[in-house]
C-alpha cells in the first residue's frame, strides 16, 4: 500500500472579489502519494495556482473554499518552511531584498530547526552548495539583486528545503526563467527531491517539462481536473480530448516546421 | 541572389553602469531577406532584445551600419524616418504593456492609419474592420478596451496594428512567449499565413529554440552580445556548433511519450 501525503476531495474555491464569476476550482478529487512527483499542468485560468495555494493553507482570507484536504501523513495541516516548502515562479519577489541571502536560508533554520544563529548560518551555507551556487561563503553574505534570476531562484530552493521538509510545492518555477537555465532548476529540483525522498507538487504549463521527471501528470482546465494518471500512461494514451490537444499543440524539436526550408 | 531587404552589420552597443561597462551588443552582424522569418535566439542577457530594438531604431547602436532596402537605415532622420518606421513594425511579447489599455480596439488600430495619412475617418474604419477580421477577429471587438479582451485576442490586435502599414519587416521579440500552448499555435500560424499573403520578412525573437525551428528559416544564435552561429533552423538544430546552441537544443523539454506512438 502506498502511503498517502495528502488526500484532496470535492475541493471548491472561488475569489470573493469576483462572485459572479466561475469558480476558481471546481470540485477536484486528488491525491498526493507520499514520495512521488506529481506535476500539475494548466494553461491560464486552469486553477493550477490556486490548488498550489490551496495545498499550502496559503488561499487569501476572501477566498470561499469548499470541500476539504486530509493529510494523514501529518495528522494536521502542515507548517509552512517545516513541513512543506514553496518555490514561487518570481524568485525576485519572494525574497527580501534588504536581507543577505545568507540571513534569509539562517532565518529558516534558525525558527524550523531550533538551532543557533552560528550553526543556522553553517546549515545555509551548506545548503548553498547543494543547489550548486558556484561561490557559496560569497553568496552568504550576497544580496538577491546582486545575483541573476537562476542563482536567485536557486537561493529559494535552499530556503524551502532548509527545514527539511516532506513536501516541497514548486509553482511554476523556471517559468521566468530561459530555457538553459530552466532545464538546470528543474534538474536541480529532480535531485534534490529523489536525495531527500520528499514529495514533490510541481505546477506548471509546460506538458513536456513536467514529463521529463513527474511519475504523475494531473491535467487541469477551467477549475476542473481533468484527468490525472501516470505520466507515460497520461502521454501515450489521453483520455479526454483537452489532454489530447495539449500534447498535439506542443512545439518541440521533433515539430514538424511550420514554414519549408527558403523562404516564401 | 537577391539584395537583403536588411541588413545589419557589425551593430554594438555598450552600457556604461556606476562601476562596470557591459556590451550588450558587440560586433552583430544579420541579414533578412524579403519574405523571409529570422529566429533570433540566445538565452536572457545574449543581447537578441537589444538588437531588435536597434532594427526598431529604439536604441541607438554605438557603431555598425543598418541598410534597408537599399537605405542607410541609422542615417534616416524626421520625416524620412517616418515614412520607413511604416514598413518596419513590431510585436512585443505584453500586448498590455504594448498598448494604452484603456484604449478601444478601434483606436488602437486608428492611431497607425491616422500617423501615416492612410485615408480619411471613414476609410480607416473600414480598414481596421478589415484587419480584425483578417487576423480572425470579430469587428465587433472594436469598441471594446484593450484590457477587457483576452491575452491572445490582445495579440491578434497587436499582429493587427502591425500589418496596418503594410509593413515589409516585422520584429516579433518573444511575441508568443506568453500565451497559452493552444493559442500559440494558433497565432504562430496565422503569421505564416501573412507572411505567405504579403510577402512580409520577420526577425523572431525569442528564446524558445523549439519555437524559433518551427516558423523561422533561417537562425542567428546569440549569446553575450555576439551572434555566435547562424544557418538554416534545420542545421542548427541538427548540427549545433556553438556551444550555446547545443546547450539551447539541449534545453528544449522533450514529451516523455505520445499518443499513436507507443
Amino acid at each position: 500500500m502506498t502511503p498517502l501525503l495528502a488526500r484532496i476531495s470535492g475541493l471548491s474555491v472561488s475569489y470573493r472579489a469576483d462572485r459572479d464569476a466561475a469558480p476558481a476550482l471546481d470540485g477536484i478529487d486528488l491525491d498526493i502519494v507520499a514520495g512521488e512527483r506529481l506535476a500539475i499542468i494548466g494553461e491560464s485560468g486552469s486553477g493550477k495556482s490556486t490548488l498550489a495555494l490551496a495545498v499550502a493553507g496559503l488561499l487569501p482570507r476572501s477566498a470561499v473554499v469548499d470541500g476539504r484536504i486530509d493529510w494523514p501523513a501529518y495528522g494536521k495541516a502542515p507548517l509552512p518552511g517545516r513541513d512543506y516548502g514553496f518555490v514561487f515562479q518570481d524568485a525576485g519577489a519572494s525574497l527580501n531584498p534588504v536581507l543577505t541571502v545568507g540571513e534569509q536560508i539562517a532565518e529558516v533554520a534558525e525558527r524550523h530547526l531550533g538551532v543557533g544563529w552560528f550553526e543556522a548560518f553553517g546549515r545555509a551555507r551548506e545548503l548553498l552548495e547543494r543547489v550548486r551556487i558556484p561561490d557559496p561563503d560569497a553568496a552568504l553574505g550576497a544580496y538577491p539583486h546582486q545575483l541573476s534570476g537562476g542563482q536567485r531562484q536557486r537561493v529559494c530552493i535552499a530556503a524551502a528545503i532548509c527545514a527539511r521538509p516532506k513536501l516541497l510545492i514548486a509553482d511554476e518555477p523556471t517559468s521566468a526563467l530561459d530555457m538553459v537555465v530552466q532545464a538546470e532548476i528543474v534538474s536541480l529540483l529532480d535531485e534534490l527531491v529523489r536525495e531527500d525522498g520528499m514529495t514533490l507538487l510541481f505546477i506548471t504549463h509546460d506538458i513536456a517539462l513536467a514529463s521529463g521527471f513527474a511519475d504523475r501528470i494531473a491535467v487541469f482546465h477551467k477549475a476542473r481536473l481533468v484527468e490525472a494518471g501516470s505520466t507515460f500512461d497520461t502521454l501515450a494514451h489521453p483520455a479526454q480530448p483537452y489532454t489530447a490537444s495539449l500534447i498535439a499543440n506542443h512545439i518541440d524539436l521533433d515539430t514538424p516546421p511550420l514554414v519549408s526550408a527558403g523562404p516564401a | 541572389m537577391n539584395a537583403p531587404l536588411l541588413s545589419a552589420a557589425g551593430i554594438s552597443k555598450t552600457y556604461s553602469g556606476a562601476s562596470r561597462r557591459v556590451a550588450a551588443l558587440d560586433n552583430a552582424s544579420i541579414a533578412v531577406m524579403r519574405g523571409e522569418t529570422l529566429g533570433l535566439v540566445g538565452p536572457s542577457g545574449s543581447g537578441k532584445s537589444t538588437l531588435a530594438r536597434v532594427l526598431l531604431r529604439l536604441i541607438e547602436p554605438d557603431a555598425g551600419t543598418i541598410d534597408f532596402d537599399g537605405a542607410d537605415l541609422l542615417a534616416q532622420r524626421g520625416e524620412r524616418l517616418r515614412r520607413t518606421r511604416r514598413r518596419i513594425q513590431m510585436v512585443f511579447q505584453d500586448p498590455l504593456a504594448a498598448f494604452n489599455p484603456r484604449a478601444t480596439v478601434a483606436s488602437a488600430l486608428d492611431d497607425p492609419l491616422r500617423i501615416h495619412g492612410m485615408g480619411g475617418r471613414e476609410g480607416r474604419q473600414a480598414i481596421a474592420a478589415g484587419l480584425l477580421e483578417r487576423v480572425g477577429l470579430d469587428p465587433a471587438l472594436a469598441s471594446r478596451t484593450i484590457h477587457e479582451i483576452s491575452g491572445g485576442q490582445r495579440q491578434r490586435v497587436a499582429i493587427a496594428r502591425a500589418i496596418a502599414t503594410g509593413p515589409d519587416l516585422i520584429v516579433l521579440d518573444e511575441a508568443v512567449s506568453a500565451l497559452d500552448v493552444s493559442v500559440r499555435a494558433k497565432i504562430l500560424e496565422l503569421l505564416v499565413d501573412l507572411q505567405r499573403e504579403r510577402e512580409i520578412a520577420y526577425v523572431f525573437v525569442s528564446h524558445d529554440l523549439a519555437v524559433v525551428r518551427a516558423i523561422a528559416h533561417r537562425v542567428a544564435v546569440m549569446d553575450a552580445g555576439r551572434v555566435v552561429e547562424q544557418g538554416s533552423a534545420s542545421d542548427v538544430v541538427a548540427n549545433p556548433s556553438s556551444p550555446t546552441a547545443r546547450a539551447l537544443v539541449d534545453a528544449v523539454p522533450r514529451l516523455a511519450a505520445r499518443p499513436g506512438n507507443s
